[in-house]
C-alpha cells in the first residue's frame, strides 16, 4: 500500500483550521502577565487536543463509534486565504493544478495528480475556529464608585470592539472562500453565568453576527478540554460537512455543463464541446471525458471528505468505470469511443498517472466496501480491476515469450492472456493481491471483520448470480455482521436450497498473501524467460535504461524505490521501454520479495492456528530458497517440515520433501544427509506405484551406494552414514523378541531379531547385508553376525529362518569379545529374515537388547542403519509373535502367538538361589577343656556345580560374644584354609571350598574349645557361594572372585547352632584339723616338724578330703590325676608338706574310664609350720591335675586334655589361745570318764581365763561348775572333769566354756571374755565339734 | 453439475491420506496432497469451533483458483472434495450428495473383511475406484 | 450379520438361529485351536475379542452414516445403548451407569447370546463358562466406540445368565 502517493491511499477526513493558538500571537495582546502564561499553557493543552486525532485512521474511528473526526491544522492569526478567483478566468487564473495552467504539471492534458488532493488536505480547511481571550479587569468592580465603574465599561466596550473588528475581518475573509468561521472566547477570570459577561458575549455575538452555534465560550478554569473540543467539533461537523457539500455543488454545476458521457460517446469531435481550452498550447487539452473523470473523482473525494461513505463509493465506481474505458479505448484497436484515441497513449507519463490513478480508486473501493463491513463487493471490485487492467499493453507478455509455457497451475486464471503476461504485470496483480491482503488485515485487526465471509452454508441458493450476489450478501453482511459481535461464530445450517459460490468468499489475509506471493514467483519465472529471450539480442544501450529509470524517479521522488512500484517499465516509449524495465528487474532480489509475501501468509496462516497450511507454506519457502541458490536455508526448512508429513504417514508429500532436501544436500556436499534422504526414499510408499516407482527406487539405491562408496566427495574414499531408522520410514523393519520374559541365571534364553522388507518390493533388489550387530545392555552379549558369502538365492522365501544359536566368542578390537557368527545376510526384495540367537546370562540382572544395527558396505563406505530398540516405546496392539522354525523344509515353519503384546526386548534373569545344604556333625554338650570336635558338611543339591566360601564363628553367648577363654581351631591339613587372624581366636573367614559338583558334599572339621565358664555357647556357620555353570556368560575373571570383593555374586546361607559346655569334673573338698599340740611334734609322728636351727614353730595339721565327680553325660578316659603342690614364698611358712594319704595314685598311660556319676576321692594331710610371730593368714596348697579325653568308642585319635582343680588355701588363725579337747573313744552309757581339757597360750601374754561349764541334760558331771585361771606366756594346762551319761546315743557333752579375761587389775569385773574357738578333738568315732561348736560324744550302751 | 471436480481425497481418522485422487490434468499429485493435507486445518476448525452437527462441513477454504469442500463422518474419516474456481454458486445439496456417494463407497469398503480401517495402508480396491470414477464423472 | 443391521428394507432375512448357532461355534472353536502360549484361555478370549472389534469397526461405519455428528463421549455411549444395540440385538440396554469420569457400566438383563443357554452345576460355574462367549460382544463394543473415536477397554461380566453387563473404560488420551 505504501508504494502508492499516500494522498490517493489515505482516508479523508475533514479539515479544520484553527487560529490564535500560536504563542507568538500571546505577546501581541497586553494583558496582565498572570493572564498571559496562564492562557499561553491553556493554548498550547488546547493545540495538543486538537492535534492529538490528526494521524488516527478511518479503522479507529469506525472502532470507537464517535462522532466523525476532524484533521487540524494550525494557522497564523494574522493568515489570509487567496481570494477565489472568479469563474471565467484567464488561464494564468486557473489553479496551478488545472490542465487549464500552463505552469501546472497536468497541463495540458493531465488527469489528476496526488497534490490536488494534498491541497485540500492541508490548506484548504472546511472550518476555521478562531481562539480570542475576552478582555477582563483584573481588579474586581466596586459598584460604590458609579465613575469607576463606568470607566471599566467603557473599557471594556473598547476591547470588545477591537475583538469584534478581528473576527469580523476573518469572517470576511473565510467567508468569501465559503470556508464556515467560528470562534472560541475563552474566558480567563469569571465564570459563565456572569450576566454581565452574558451581556458582553451577546453583544459579540450581535456585533460579529454570528449565530450562536458558531461562537463557543471556553471557561479556562475547571475546564475539560477534551469534552469541549469534541462537543465543538460535533457541532461544527455539520458546517464543515455543508462546507463541502458547496464544492461538491460546484463541481456538478461544471459537471453539468460538460456534454453528458453518452452524448461523448456518440460524438467523434473532441472539440466540439465546449470545454475551457487552453490557448497557445500545442499539445492536445483533456477531452471532456478526461474532465468528467476528474469531476467524478473530486465528487468522490469531498464525498469522503464529509465521510459519506456510500455517495464515496459511488463516485469512486464511476471514477473508475470511466477511467477503464478511457484506458481500454486507448488501447483498443480503434474500438470504443474514439475520443479518448489521441491522449493517454500507453507507455506516457500520463498513461501511467492514470494507472495509479486506477489502482489507487480500486484500494479506496475496496477500502470503503471493507470499511462498511461488505467484504464481498470488495473482493469482487478487486476480481474487476485485475481483470480489467489484464490487457494492458505493458502487461501482455512479449512475443518472443510466447513459446514458453504458461503460467503455473495455480493462478492460471490470473495469468490468462496473450504470453501469459510480462513479469511487470505479475508485479502488478502480485501487488494488487498483496495491498488487498493488507485491507483485510487492517479490516480484521481494527474493526474485527469475521473471516471466512460469509460463513458457510449462509447464501441461499435463490440469487447466487454474480450480480446482485453482491447486493445481497451487503444485506446479509450487516445482519451477520451484528450477529458475529456476539463472538461465537454461527452454526452453519446447510439448508436444502444453501449454496456456497466459493469466488465470492472472503477469506483471511494469508491467502491473499499466498497468491501475491506465487504472483511475484510468476513474475521471476516470467523474467527469467525473458532474460533467456535476451540473451540472444544484442544487450541494451544503457542509456535508455539509466535515462528511464531516472525519468520516472523524476517525476515520483516521493515513492520508495519499490520492486513493486507500479510506475516503472512505462516511462518512455515502448522499445526502451521493455529494456529499461528489464533493466531495473534485474536488479530486483525476487526470492526475497517472493519469500517475504510467503512469511506475512505464513504469518497469517500462524495467526489462524493452521498448523498443516503453515508446513505447504514452509515447504514452498524452502523451494524459492532452493531455488534462489541458498540451499542452507531450504535444507534447513525442509528438515523441520519432514516431521509431520512423517507423523501422519503422508509419504507423497514426504517423498518430495526428501528429494529436494537430498537435492540441497548434493549440492552442498553434505552426503551424509544425501544418503539419509536416500534410504527413507527406498521406501515403496515413497515412490508412486508401479514399475516406474521401481526403477525410479532401483535408481535411489544405485545412487545410496555410489554415495556411500564416497563419488562424489572429492578424496573419493567412503564415507561411514549411521542412519537412525527408527526416525524414518525405513524400507527395512527391525523387531526383537525374546522369547520368554525371564529365565533364570546359567539358563540360556532364546531371542529373535526379525528383519522384515517393508513392502514386498523392498528393497527394490537384493542386498547383501554385511553385518548385523546386536547390541545389549551388557555389553558383553553382543552379538555379530556377518555375511557368509555363500548365495542365498537358492533358499529365497519370504521368511527364512536362520539359526545363529552356536556362536563363538571372538575378539574384535581391544580385549572385547562378542559373540559372532558367519551366517546368509542377502536380502531378498520382501522377505523377511528371522535370526535367532540364544544368551545364557552368568548373573541376576535386566538383560536389554538396546539396539541392532545393519551394517551395508560399499567399497570402503559402509551405511549403518541403526534399530535403537531400547528408545521404541510400547505398542500394546500387536501380539507377540515367534518364528518356530528349523533350517530344513521338512520342519513345520510358522509364526505362532506367545502371551503379551509388543516386542519384548528386555529379559530379566532371575538368580535362582541353588540348593545347598549345611549339616553338622557334633555332639553336645562340650565339655569344658575338651577339642569339641564339629564337622561341618556342605551338600550342593544343585545339578551344576557350586563354588562355595565357609566362614566358621565361635561365639560365646555372652554381649560382644568376644571371650578369651574359648577358641575354635581347625584341621590343619589343609593349606588352603587361610591362617586365621591372631586377634579373632572365634572366627575362620572365608574358607574356600573349592567348586563343588553337583550333588557332592564337603565337609570341614573344626575343634572348639572353651578353657572356662561353663555355659552355653554359639556356632554359626555361613556359606557365601554362587553356581558356576561353564556355558554361562559370566562376569569377568570369576574365578578371583570372593564374597569379600564381590558379595553381588554369592548367595548367603548360615547355619547356627547352640552348643551347651558343662564342666567335665565337679571337685568336693571337706576339710579337717587334726588334734595335737601346736609346739610339740611328738604325737604328730610320722615326721618331725622342728627345724634345724631350733627355733619354735607353730604346727598347722589338716587332713583335706577331695572328692571328684563326673557329672557326665560323656565317659571319660583319665589317664593320670597328679598332685602337683604349689610353691610357696610366703614369709614365715616355714614348712609346707602335703602328703596324700591314701596312696592310690591312677598313672596307667591307657587310663580307666570314669563313667558318668563316677567319684575319685583322696585325701591329703598337711603339715605347715609357721613362725608364730608370721601374720601369715592363708597358704596355698596346690592343684590335681588330671588327665583325661572323652571316651569315643573305637577312637582314640584325641588328645588328652588335662583339667586342673585347685585344693583350697590353708586358713591360718591366730587364736591366742586353743585347747586340745581329749575325748575317751568309748564312752558306755552310766560310766564315768574323764575329759581332758589341754589349754595353751599360743601369745607372748599372760591370759586370765575363765572356765565355766554348761551343763547338758545329757550327762551329769563332777567338778568345778565354773573356776578361773591364769595362764603364761606359751605354757599350757589341763583341766579335767568327769561326766556320766544318762542317755545313749550321740548326745552333746557338757563344754567347758572358756574365755580370756583381760589383766588381773580388772579381774573384779565380770566381762564376757573372749572366748576360745580353737578347739581340737580327739575321741572316738562320732565325737568332735558340732557345727554351733559344741561338743559331741557318742555314748553307747552299757555292755554285759 | 456446474463444477468440476479436480481432487478427491479420503483422510483417516489419523489424518493420514487413505486415497488421493487427481481428476485434473493441470495439477500435479504433489499439489494435491498438498492441498488434503492442509485442508485438514480447516476441517479441525470447523468441527471444533462450529457446533453444528452436519456431516458436511462446506467450503472450506478458496485458494488461487481451488475451492476445497470437506466432509467428515462420525468415525472421523474426511472427505475433501477440490473443485475447480469458478463465478457460479454451488449448491450445497449438490455436493452433500457428492459426499454422500463417496460415504457410502467407503461404508461397503470397510464392510469388507479384507480391509483393514486400522491400517493406515492406502485404499486399493477396484470398487471404491470404480465408485470415485463415477462421481468426478457425474 | 452385517445385512441385517443395515436397516434396509429390502434386506433379505436371516434366521435367528443359524446367528446364534454361529457365535456359540465361533466361540468353541476359538477355544479348541490350539495355540503355543502358555495360556491358552486368554489367547482365545483374545482372538474372539479381536474378531468382534473388527466387526464392530466396520458396522458403526455403516450405522452411523446417516447420523448427525457426535459432540461428546456420553452421546456415543448413549448411541451404543441405543441404535448399536437395536442393530444387533433389537433391543436397547436395559441401564446405563456412569461415573462421569470415563467409566460407563451397561447392563443387559436379557442378553440375547445368553438367552438359550442355560448350563448345569453352580451358579458361578455357569457364569465362568458364559464368560467366553463375552469376549466377541466386547470386542464388538471396543471396536465400535474405536472407530468412533472414543479408546476404550471393555470388560464383561455375567453374574447369572441370561443377564450380563459390560463395563466400559474409556482410556485417558
Amino acid at each position: 500500500m505504501e508504494s502508492y502517493p499516500l494522498e490517493y491511499v489515505l482516508h479523508h477526513v475533514p479539515l479544520m483550521a484553527v487560529s490564535g493558538l500560536l504563542d507568538t500571537e500571546v505577546l501581541g495582546n497586553n494583558d496582565g502577565m498572570l493572564q498571559e502564561d496562564a492562557g499561553g499553557s491553556l493554548r498550547k493543552s488546547l493545540l495538543s487536543v486538537l492535534m492529538s486525532k490528526n494521524n488516527a485512521s478511518i479503522w479507529d474511528a469506525a472502532a470507537k463509534k464517535e462522532a466523525p473526526f476532524f484533521h487540524v491544522t494550525v494557522l497564523d492569526k494574522t493568515h489570509v486565504f487567496p481570494p477565489r478567483r472568479s469563474p471565467r478566468a484567464t488561464p494564468a487564473q486557473h489553479s496551478n493544478l488545472s490542465p487549464l495552467n500552463p505552469i501546472s504539471p497536468l497541463h495540458p492534458d493531465g488527469i489528476m495528480i496526488p497534490a490536488w488532493i494534498q491541497r485540500h488536505k492541508e490548506t484548504r480547511p472546511s472550518v476555521v475556529v478562531g481562539f480570542y481571550d475576552l478582555w477582563e479587569r483584573s481588579e474586581a468592580v466596586d459598584s460604590s464608585d458609579p465613575l469607576g465603574a463606568q470607566q471599566t465599561l467603557s473599557l471594556e466596550r473598547e476591547r470588545d470592539l477591537i475583538l469584534c473588528s478581528e473576527v469580523m475581518e476573518k469572517k470576511r475573509n473565510t467567508g468569501e472562500r465559503g470556508i464556515k468561521f467560528a470562534i472560541v472566547i475563552t474566558l480567563q477570570a469569571s465564570r459563565g453565568d456572569d450576566t454581565h459577561v452574558e451581556e458582553r458575549l451577546a453583544f459579540i455575538r450581535r456585533t460579529c453576527s454570528l449565530d450562536n452555534k458558531s461562537l463557543f465560550v471556553l471557561l479556562a478554569q475547571n475546564a475539560d478540554l477534551q469534552l469541549f473540543v469534541t462537543i465543538m467539533q460535533k457541532s461544527l461537523y455539520e458546517q464543515s460537512a455543508n462546507y463541502y457539500r458547496d464544492h461538491d455543488k460546484r463541481i456538478r454545476k461544471k459537471k453539468a455543463r460538460l456534454p453528458p458521457i453518452s452524448a461523448m460517446r456518440a460524438t467523434t469531435s473532441p472539440t466540439s464541446a465546449n470545454i475551457p481550452s487552453s490557448t497557445g498550447t500545442p499539445a492536445k487539452p483533456l477531452p471532456p471525458a478526461g474532465w468528467h473523470l476528474r469531476y467524478e473523482f473530486k465528487l468522490g473525494v469531498f464525498a469522503e471528505f464529509r465521510q459519506d461513505v456510500e455517495a464515496a463509493i459511488k463516485h469512486y465506481e464511476t471514477t473508475y468505470h470511466l477511467l477503464i474505458e478511457l484506458m481500454h479505448a486507448a488501447i483498443g484497436p480503434n474500438s470504443g469511443p474514439p475520443m479518448a484515441q489521441d491522449f493517454l497513449q500507453p507507455f506516457t507519463t500520463r498513461w501511467t498517472e492514470a494507472r495509479t490513478l486506477a489502482d489507487c480508486v480500486n484500494l479506496k473501493i475496496c477500502k470503503l466496501h471493507l470499511y462498511t463491513d461488505r467484504p464481498v463487493p470488495a473482493l469482487q471490485q478487486l476480481d474487476k480491476h485485475i481483470s480489467a487492467c489484464k490487457m494492458f499493453p505493458e502487461f501482455v507478455g512479449r512475443p518472443s515469450t510466447e513459446e514458453q509455457q504458461g503460467v503455473s497451475s495455480g493462478i492460471s486464471k490470473l495469468g490468462n492472456l496473450a504470453g501469459g503476461g510480462s513479469f511487470d504485470y505479475w508485479a502488478w496483480v502480485s501487488i494488487q493481491y498483496r495491498v488487498f491482503g493488507e485491507l483485510i488485515e487492517l479490516a480484521t485487526g481494527k474493526i474485527g471483520l469475521r473471516l471466512p465471509f460469509p460463513p458457510p452454508g449462509a447464501i441461499s441458493a435463490v440469487n447466487t448470480g454474480t450480480g446482485q450476489a453482491q447486493s445481497f450478501l451487503n444485506t446479509i453482511s450487516n445482519t451477520s455482521m451484528n450477529a458475529l459481535t456476539g463472538g461465537d461464530m454461527p452454526a452453519a445450517q446447510f439448508t436444502p436450497s444453501s449454496a456456497t459460490s466459493p469466488s465470492l468468499v472472503v477469506q483471511h489475509a494469508g491467502y491473499y498473501y499466498f497468491i501475491a506471493a506465487s504472483c511475484a514467483e510468476e513474475r521471476w519465472k516470467k523474467f527469467r524467460d525473458a532474460e533467456k529471450a535476451i540473451t540472444s539480442a544484442p544487450p541494451p544501450p544503457p542509456s535508455a535504461a539509466t535515462g528511464a529509470r531516472a525519468g520516472h524517479s523524476r517525476i515520483y521522488a516521493d515513492i520508495p524505490s519499490s520492486p513493486f512500484s507500479p510506475l516503472m517499465s512505462s516511462t518512455s516509449t515502448h522499445p526502451q521501454s521493455y529494456e529499461s524495465s528489464l533493466g531495473s528487474e534485474r536488479d530486483v532480489d525476487h526470492a526475497t520479495f517472493v519469500i517475504e509475501l510467503l512469511t506475512k501468509s505464513y504469518e497469517q496462516f500462524k495467526k489462524h492456528r493452521a498448523g498443516r497450511m503453515t508446513l505447504f507454506l514452509a515447504s514452498e519457502i524452502a523451494r524459492v530458497y532452493e531455488q534462489s541458490g541458498k540451499y542452507e536455508m531450504a535444507l534447513k526448512f525442509f528438515e523441520r517440515i519432514g516431521k509431520t508429513y512423517r507423523k501422519e504417514h503422508w509419504p507423497s508429500v514426504l517423498r518430495d520433501v526428501l528429494r529436494s532436501s537430498a537435492q540441497c544436500a548434493r549440492t552442498l556436499g553434505r552426503w551424509e544427509t544425501v544418503a539419509e534422504c536416500l534410504v527413507e526414499l527406498l521406501n515403496e510408499r515413497m515412490s508412486k506405484p508401479g514399475p516406474d516407482g521401481e526403477s525410479e527406487r532401483k535408481a535411489v539405491l544405485q545412487e545410496l551406494l555410489s554415495v556411500i562408496r564416497g563419488e562424489g566427495s572429492n578424496p573419493s574414499n567412503g564415507i561411514k552414514v549411521i542412519v537412525d531408522m527408527d526416525q524414518l520410514e525405513g524400507f527395512l523393519l527391525c523387531t526383537v523378541q525374546f522369547r520368554k520374559h525371564s529365565t533364570y541365571v546359567g539358563v540360556a534364553a532364546p531371542f529373535q531379531i526379525c528383519l522384515k522388507a517393508a513392502s514386498s518390493k523392498s528393497p527394490p533388489v537384493a542386498i547383501r547385508i554385511s553385518r548385523v550387530q546386536i547390541a545389549f545392555s551388557d555389553s558383553r552379549f553382543d552379538h555379530v553376525f556377518s555375511d557368509s558369502t555363500a548365495d542365498g538365492i537358492a533358499k529365497a522365501r519370504e521368511v527364512q529362518w536362520v539359526d545363529c544359536t552356536d556362536c563363538s566368542l571372538t575378539t574384535v578390537e581391544e580385549g572385547r569379545e562378542v559373540y559372532s557368527k558367519a551366517i546368509d545376510l542377502d536380502f531378498q526384495p520382501g522377505m523377511s529374515k528371522v535370526l535367532e540367537g540364544t544368551v545364557t546370562p552368568g548373573e541376576g540382572m535386566d538383560l536389554k537388547i538396546s539396539a541392532v544395527s545393519i551394517v551395508v558396505t560399499a567399497g570402503e563406505g559402509s551405511l549403518i542403519l541403526v534399530y535403537k530398540i531400547g528408545e521404541r516405546s510400547e505398542d500394546t496392539s500387536t501380539r507377540r509373535k515367534w518364528y518356530s522354525g528349523d533350517g530344513d523344509e521338512a520342519g513345520i515353519n510358522r509364526w505362532t502367538m506367545l502371551d503379551g503384546s509388543g516386542e519384548q526386548s528386555v529379559l530379566r534373569v532371575i538368580r535362582k538361589q541353588p540348593n545347598l545344604t549345611i549339616q553338622l556333625n557334633h555332639a553336645p554338650p562340650g565339655l569344658i577343656n575338651e577339642e569339641y570336635e564339629v564337622d561341618v558338611e556342605v551338600v550342593n543339591e544343585e545339578s551344576e556345580d557350586v563354588e562355595a566360601f565357609l566362614d566358621v564363628e565361635f561365639r560365646s553367648s555372652g554381649a560382644d560374644g568376644l571371650d578369651a577363654t574359648s577358641y575354635i581351631k581347625q584341621q590343619t591339613n589343609h593349606l588352603e584354609s587361610p591362617t586365621l587372624p591372631g586377634n579373632d581366636h572365634n572366627a575362620i573367614n572365608l574358607i574356600h571350598l573349592g567348586v563343588i559338583p553337583a550333588h557332592a558334599r564337603v565337609s570341614r572339621r573344626f575343634w572348639l574349645k572353651c578353657t572356662e565358664n561353663a555355659g552355653e555357647r554359639v556356632m554359626y556357620n555361613i556359606v557365601n557361594y554362587r553356581s558356576i555353570s561353564r556355558t554361562a556368560t559370566s562376569p569377568t575373571s570369576p574365578e578371583k572372585a570372593t564374597p569379600a570383593t564381590h558379595p553381588e555374586f554369592f548367595f548367603r546361607k548360615n547355619e547356627p547352632v547352640r552348643i551347651p559346655f558343662v564342666a567335665p569334673f565337679n571337685p568336693e573338698f571337706k576339710e579337717t584339723v587334726e588334734f595335737g599340740a601346736p609346739f610339740d611334734a611328738g604325737e604328730v609322728g610320722l615326721f618331725s616338724a622342728r627345724s634345724q636351727d631350733g627355733k619354735l614353730d607353730m604346727m598347722h595339721l589338716r587332713n583335706i578330703g577331695l572328692k571328684i565327680v563326673c557329672p557326665g553325660p560323656w565317659e571319660l578316659e583319665v589317664t593320670e590325676v597328679m598332685f602337683t603342690q604349689a610353691i610357696d614364698e610366703t614369709v614365715g611358712v616355714r614348712s609346707v608338706q602335703v602328703a596324700p594319704v591314701t596312696n592310690t595314685s591312677t598313672s596307667n598311660p591307657n587310663g580307666e574310664v570314669w563313667k558318668a556319676g563316677y567319684v575319685h576321692s583322696r585325701v591329703f594331710r598337711v603339715v605347715a609350720a609357721i613362725d608364730p610371730m608370721a601374720e601369715v593368714s592363708q597358704i596355698p596348697l596346690g592343684e590335681v591335675g588330671v588327665r583325661w579325653r572323652r571316651k569315643v568308642p573305637n577312637r582314640n585319635s584325641t588328645s588328652w586334655v588335662e583339667t586342673r582343680i585347685c585344693l583350697p588355701k590353708l586358713k591360718i588363725s591366730h587364736d591366742s589361745v586353743c585347747a586340745c579337747i581329749d575325748i575317751p573313744p568309748l564312752i558306755f552309757y552310766t560310766e564315768p570318764f574323764t575329759v581332758t581339757y589341754t589349754l595353751y597360750n599360743l601369745s607372748l601374754a599372760t591370759h586370765h581365763l575363765s572356765m565355766n561349764m554348761e551343763v547338758t541334760d545329757g550327762f551329769v558331771f563332777s567338778g568345778y561348775k565354773q573356776t578361773q585361771a591364769r595362764l603364761l606366756p606359751l605354757s599350757s594346762m589341763v583341766v579335767t572333769y568327769n561326766c556320766v551319761p544318762i542317755v545313749c546315743g550321740k548326745t552333746t557333752l557338757p563344754k567347758l566354756k572358756i574365755s580370756i579375761m583381760g589383766e588381773e587389775a580388772d579381774l573384779t569385773k565380770h566381762g564376757p571374755g573372749q572366748e576360745v574357738t580353737d578347739l581340737r578333738v580327739r575321741g572316738g568315732v562320732d565325737s568332735g565339734v558340732g557345727t554351733a561348736g559344741e561338743l559331741i560324744a557318742f555314748v553307747r550302751p552299757k555292755n554285759s | 453439475m456446474p463444477f468440476d471436480v479436480v481432487c478427491i481425497a479420503v483422510i483417516g481418522k489419523m489424518n493420514n491420506p487413505l486415497y488421493i485422487k487427481n481428476c485434473s490434468s493441470t495439477y500435479q499429485d504433489l499439489k494435491c496432497h498438498y492441498i488434503a493435507h492442509t485442508s485438514i486445518d480447516l476441517v479441525e476448525e470447523r468441527i471444533s469451533t462450529t457446533k453444528h452437527t452436519d456431516q458436511y462441513l462446506g467450503l472450506l477454504y478458496a485458494m488461487e483458483e481451488l475451492a476445497v469442500f470437506g466432509y467428515i463422518t462420525n468415525t472421523r474419516v474426511k472427505f475433501i472434495i477440490v473443485t475447480s474456481l469458478q463465478d457460479v454458486a454451488i449448491k450445497d445439496q449438490e455436493m452433500k450428495n457428492l459426499f454422500r456417494k463417496i460415504h457410502n463407497s467407503y461404508v461397503s469398503l470397510v464392510s469388507n473383511p479384507f480391509y483393514n480401517p486400522d491400517s493406515h495402508k492406502p485404499i486399493v480396491s477396484a470398487n471404491f475406484e470404480r465408485a470415485m470414477a463415477e462421481v468426478t464423472a457425474t | 450379520m452385517a445385512t441385517a443391521v443395515l436397516g434396509q428394507d429390502e434386506r433379505p432375512l436371516v434366521a435367528e438361529a443359524s446367528l446364534d448357532f454361529l457365535v456359540v461355534e465361533m466361540v468353541d472353536l476359538m477355544h479348541r485351536s490350539p495355540t503355543d502360549t502358555e495360556m491358552d484361555k486368554e489367547a482365545a478370549y483374545f482372538k474372539l475379542e479381536n474378531l468382534g472389534y473388527q466387526l464392530g469397526m466396520a458396522m458403526v461405519e455403516r450405522i452411523t452414516k446417516d447420523r448427525p455428528r457426535f459432540l461428546d463421549n456420553l452421546d456415543v455411549v448413549k448411541f451404543i445403548c441405543k441404535d448399536f444395540w437395536i442393530a444387533l440385538f433389537k433391543k436397547q440396554i436395559d441401564n446405563l451407569k456412569t461415573n462421569h469420569r470415563g467409566v460407563y457400566v451397561l447392563t443387559d438383563n436379557n442378553f440375547r447370546w445368553f438367552s438359550r443357554m442355560s448350563g448345569d452345576g453352580a451358579g458361578a460355574e455357569i457364569s465362568r463358562q458364559a464368560f467366553a462367549h463375552l469376549a466377541f460382544p466386547c470386542g464388538l463394543i471396543r471396536g465400535a466406540l474405536g472407530n468412533l473415536g472414543v479408546t476404550t477397554v471393555v470388560i464383561g461380566e455375567v453374574s447369572t445368565i441370561p443377564q450380563c453387563t459390560f463395563q466400559i473404560k474409556i482410556a485417558k488420551p
